[in-house]
């Protein structure tokens, strides 16, 4: 098929329906050469599957601060691969196809990674430590350089003609946790194809930590070459160097060079680590992917696989017409009634990681004072009905959830709901709730429920919870606002009683412990995620010790003791897991839910579809 | 004329400069542009924060970044978005969409209005005018997203169902029979006996025509042959001739039948070239059916029927090679039917991706993906424009002038096509020329619904995300077209109607 520039599209356009129809022709294209595989007769990858993506691909390289996000990770999951990735229900699974690590040595804690021996990019550079080297200098966030920006006149706002400079990383990062404790360099020799995290101190997330098919490594080769060095062991040289000066024309390409600016960047700059490999991208239409040929490992089971730009609403009518094959809409209960309801179509329900919560305020308001107030509070709040009035239309299965750092699906779950949950708390108790107010001398206490405007959901629950404890006692005033989440709104400024948002939940320790640690100044600033400055010495030294232990196993009595504390506190109340709606055709299989941000881009690889 | 144009301009180019800075300083202040981020994990956030602030200026007072986006636009450098994308090439690809989405639907929405407005008019309080007129209301009164989804349903998702087994109930073909059969007969202004006939005759014939269609499986593996090309083409030569002329075998006519059969002839002559043709080889052959159809109406026009003649020859050439086109789109269907696992109607999207065929094909793929848009939008705006013409051609209907003519013997076809429709056009100029510069604001709702990517959603994702530069980029192009196009109305307008004085 030619493809014909933009240009010539808007000119085919601007001369009308005749034209425009030509655009995209095939002229010329005989009809009878068939370059479609028979898939009688092929055992190879075939067959193409169509997704559903409501925003629209706009980078090969999903690791820096502005692109990461799931537009782009969905994409790119099995396009740049590395040591592991998310399973299901949050689990990490070892990718071994690109390489294999372990623990070498506690103290200091020391990671090994071997990748495998025949692992290259798709252009036949092999992958080997100054891709190590060059993800290392990324995600340890240690390198700055000054980059010039135009200064302004004050007065008109026009530039100047001047130039200030500014301190910025060299290659932008999403965030440094762990690997900025790796101060020795990875390896030395670009050519290597083993490498080590050496940490200064324990870190319990390690096994987490190295490059993923999230995080992965990006091609040191094409970076150095865009970048102004000979090859890419001069790069290597200069990052061991330490010399951020040198690498800034690197760092300009690393940060924007991948981005698709209307169009697709030379498909050479964009080589694979993974079975697919970026094909072909239409803007505003479609991105797709393909086999990459090149691939050492198991190739994927589909030829192809094309994500197209489809708003949220518009999916599931998609859906039923074929023009795409897997969605993940919006969790609502007429989508899945629609959904249920169609022919050809599977629909599964599932739990996400991310959990809806009470948040209470310990720094000002009505029930910073008295712990007697919140334990009523949290006596009187309908957790089950709750799930049962919002939650169930949705997922029939759903129930509260009862502990705030394992989500229900984990196998931990259980474990540490036995341990840490008051059952007292499973049910409403009215009667309990009342005397516990008496007893404070504070019945009619007002509680400012603060939450998000134009959330359905969050006003039902709102109102739920106001129908509940107004019985008890309280005063319950809920309030929606606009710019709740905003630096000068309810959340930051701490002017609710109660905050009711959800918590994207995490397998790993390094993501939630900074809300429930004591924060260093109770401002909009100062305060992080731990909204309420809620703070407890023993839950600080709880999560010191949980960050250094190095056994996921040792975590779990840790974490247990954690959640028991946070209870007692009334620290925060846990309603439920968010479902998610995950449908797709059935004559695609392989298609797995995923709790973690992964989503279904985690089994890509293994999709397949019947022609 | 030429110093109202320059002043119109002076004044506009001031106009728009003071509604950018305007749309700039409430672009900015939409809300906070960093809210998504804020939601981010503790770990994540900073960084993130830290490089929109810096790419979106956010440190600086909003005059002096709307300073910074003017010094740009002069050099027609329209910024990035807040995720670093170029907006010139986001704008580039966004213009391009709406133009093949909105430019289509407005045309066949103005013509289809226009058309319907003067037949409406033309019979007044009849069966027909009340149905046009109550369907126009009902159809302008629907909300597009709603029409949307119900096309959707019905039109795409169960119009494929059906062509799996393509065979309608007998009441149904009974049904659009009688539907067709009555719009046929409303038509027509004479007594009642003939009306009857037509009704019967069209109902008779509307329906053998469908039994025999769903009987073959026609639907689903279409095509016209050439009878009906042959057919339609000699009822295109008649046609134009009685229009342009009168119906008697005059030169007109006699040059609109020969061109006809050369075009009939030519459909099997070419029938090898057109089997998967270059858009190009299309566009010279329909270049060359024009320039011997002036021949023709050239040659056997003679002195005096030259003019008419070589108008109907053209249009009958256009009419004879449209339907061959559509023949060659028809016989097509099936195998681009196949190659979309037998789903062609479109619910997203402007084609199917990475699609590979034929031209035919790939002609059929855009048509199949633009009918649903294209339907939603024309039955929305159809009624301002049957509404409004209805109306200007009643009253010029009603002008002396028109009187007049009738009264000095000249035939009804020329009264109402030289004296009352001509004039009648002229308010519907100022309407058709804001609709067109609306054009390039492109279609909010209707992108939405059917998945475009086009100038609406540019606009509707720079409010969504707080980010400036995409609303400046889509203010300058649908502000600006808002304004030529305004004084292009103007203009025309006293070009076309001499009572109107400029300066």
């Amino acid at each position: 098929m030619t493809r014909f520039g933009t240009k010539s599209k808007l000119v085919a356009a601007a001369l009308g329906g005749a034209l425009a129809l030509s655009a995209c022709s095939g002229g010329g294209s005989s009809s009878d050469d068939d370059e479609t595989q028979d898939p009688t007769t092929a055992s190879g990858p075939s067959g193409t599957i169509y997704v559903a993506n409501d925003q629209e691909y706009d980078s090969y390289n999903d690791t820096t601060a502005s692109t990461n996000s799931y537009k782009n990770s969905m994409v790119n999951k099995w396009v740049t691969t590395g040591f592991w990735y998310f399973g299901a229900d949050g689990s990490i699974v070892r990718n071994e196809e690109f390489g294999t690590f372990e623990k070498v040595s506690d103290d200091p804690l020391t990671v090994e990674y071997t990748i495998a021996e025949e692992a290259t990019w798709s252009d036949g550079d092999p992958i080997a430590c100054d891709d190590a080297l060059l993800w290392w200098a990324q995600n340890s966030g240690n390198m700055a350089v000054e980059r010039e920006v135009d200064v302004l006149d004050p007065e008109t706002g026009e530039p100047t003609g001047e130039k200030e400079v500014q301190e910025t990383p060299v290659f932008s990062v999403v965030g440094t946790d762990g690997v900025e404790d790796v101060t020795t360099p990875v390896c030395e020799d670009p050519a290597a194809k083993t490498f080590t995290l050496v940490y200064d101190k324990p870190f319990a997330d390690w096994e987490s930590n190295g490059p993923s098919n999230g995080y992965p490594m990006m091609p040191a080769h094409i970076v150095a070459e865009q970048g102004g060095f000979a090859d890419s062991a001069e790069m290597s040289q200069a990052i061991l160097d330490g010399d951020a000066e040198g690498l800034k024309a690197a760092g300009d390409f690393f940060n924007e060079g991948w981005l698709f600016q209307g169009a697709m960047p030379d498909a050479a700059l964009m080589p694979s680590s993974g079975p697919f490999t970026i094909t072909n991208f239409a803007p505003g239409e479609s991105i797709s992917i393909g086999v990459n040929e090149e691939y050492w490992g198991t190739p994927p089971g589909a030829a192809e696989i094309v994500f197209r730009v489809v708003p949220g609403t518009e999916q599931p009518q998609a859906l039923e017409n074929g023009d795409v094959n897997v969605i993940q809409p919006q969790p609502d209960a007429d989508i899945k009634d629609q959904l249920a309801n169609m022919e050809g179509v599977t629909l599964v329900e599932f739990d996400q990681f991310v959990y809806e919560h009470l948040d209470l305020n310990f720094d000002s308001g009505s029930l910073a004072d008295d712990p007697r107030l919140r334990e009523a509070f949290a006596l009187c709040v309908p957790r089950q009905q709750i799930v049962e009035r919002l939650i169930q239309p949705i997922a029939a299965e759903a129930q509260p959830q009862d502990v705030r750092t394992i989500s229900p699906f984990q196998a931990e779950y259980a474990e540490s709901v036995e341990y840490a949950f008051p059952a007292e708390y499973a049910e409403p108790d009215i009667e309990a709730a009342r005397a516990l107010l008496e007893e404070a001398d504070a019945v009619g206490t007002v509680i400012r429920g603060g939450a998000i405007a134009d959330n359905k959901r969050r006003e039902d629950t709102w109102q739920l919870i106001k129908e509940s404890c107004d019985q008890a006692g309280f005063d319950v005033q809920p309030y929606f606002e606009a710019n709740f989440f905003d630096p000068d709104g309810g959340l930051s400024q701490n002017t609710y009683d109660v905050a009711l948002f959800a918590w994207l939940g995490s397998p790993q320790v390094s993501g939630w412990a900074s809300t429930f640690t004591t924060p260093t100044e109770c401002s909009a600033e100062g305060k992080g995620n731990n909204n309420g400055c809620y703070s407890n010495p023993e839950v600080d030294d709880l999560i010191a010790e949980i960050n250094e232990t190095v056994d996921p196993a040792a975590q779990l009595p840790l974490i247990n003791e954690v959640e028991k504390i946070l209870w007692e506190d009334v620290a925060t109340i846990p309603l439920f897991a968010h479902p998610g709606l995950l449908a797709f055709s059935d004559s695609v299989k392989g298609v797995e839910a995923n709790a973690t941000q992964d989503n279904f881009a985690a089994s890509m690889h293994k999709w397949t579809v019947e022609e | 004329m030429l110093v109202f144009i320059v002043r119109r301009l002076i004044v506009s180019v001031f106009v728009f400069f003071s509604a950018t800075a305007l749309v700039y300083v409430m672009a900015a202040n939409l809300g906070d542009p960093l809210a998504d981020l804020r939601e981010l994990p503790a770990n994540r956030r900073e960084n993130a924060i830290a490089e929109r602030t810096e790419r979106m200026h956010l440190d600086k007072p909003v005059i002096v970044r709307y300073f910074l986006w003017l010094a740009g636009a002069f050099r027609w450098d329209l910024g990035t978005d807040r995720d670093g994308i170029q907006i010139n090439a986001t704008l580039e690809d966004a213009l391009g969409a709406t133009l093949q989405l909105v430019l289509g639907a407005t045309i066949l929405a103005i013509v289809l209005g226009v058309a319907l407005g003067v037949i409406s008019a033309l019979r007044q309080y009849s069966s027909l005018d009340l149905t046009v007129t109550f369907s126009a209301f009902v159809f302008f009164s629907l909300p597009l997203f709603w029409v949307g989804s119900l096309l959707k349903e019905f039109a795409a998702i169960e119009f494929n169902n059906w062509l799996a087994d393509p065979t309608i109930a007998w009441w149904v073909i009974a049904l659009i029979a009688l539907l067709i059969g009555g719009f046929f007969a409303s038509l027509l202004v004479t007594d009642r006996r003939t009306r009857l006939i037509a009704f019967g005759g069209t109902t008779a014939a509307t329906a053998v025509a469908l039994a025999v269609m769903s009987a073959t499986g026609w639907f689903a593996n279409p095509g016209l042959g050439i009878g009906v090309i042959a057919l339609t083409a000699l009822a295109a030569a008649l046609g134009f001739s009685v229009l342009f002329s009168a119906l008697e075998w005059n030169p007109v006519m006699k040059s609109a039948v020969i061109t006809a059969v050369i075009g009939i002839l030519s459909s099997v002559a070419f029938r090898g070239v057109l089997e998967n043709p270059y858009p190009i080889v299309v566009i010279g052959l329909l270049v060359l059916a024009l320039a011997i159809a002036a021949g023709v109406g050239w040659f056997v026009g003679g002195e005096l029927f030259r003019r008419p003649a070589i108008t109907a020859s053209l249009c009958t050439a256009v009419a004879t090679a449209m339907v061959i086109f559509m023949d060659r789109l028809l016989w097509s269907f099936a195998a681009y039917s196949d190659s979309v696992n037998g789903r062609p109607i479109a619910t997203i999207g402007p084609s199917t991706p990475n699609y590979d065929g034929t031209y035919w094909e790939h002609n059929l793929d855009s048509l199949t993906h633009l009918a649903l848009p294209t339907m939603a939008l024309v039955l929305v705006s159809l009624a301002s424009y049957s509404r409004y013409s209805r109306a200007t051609m009643l009253e010029v209907m009603n002008q002396d002038y028109v009187r007049t003519a009738r009264a000095k013997g000249l035939p009804e076809r020329a009264v109402i096509l030289r004296h009352a429709f001509r004039n009648g056009l002229i308010p519907i100029t100022t309407l058709v020329a804001y609709d067109i510069a609306t054009v390039f604001g492109g279609a909010v709702v209707t992108e939405t619904v059917f998945g475009w990517r086009a100038m609406g959603s540019l606009l509707l994702g720079g409010i969504q995300e707080r980010d400036p530069n995409p609303i400046m980029a889509f203010f300058l192009i649908s502000g600006g077209a808002v304004v030529v196009f305004n004084m292009i109305a103007d203009i025309a307008y006293a070009y076309l109607d001499p009572r109107i004085r400029l300066s």
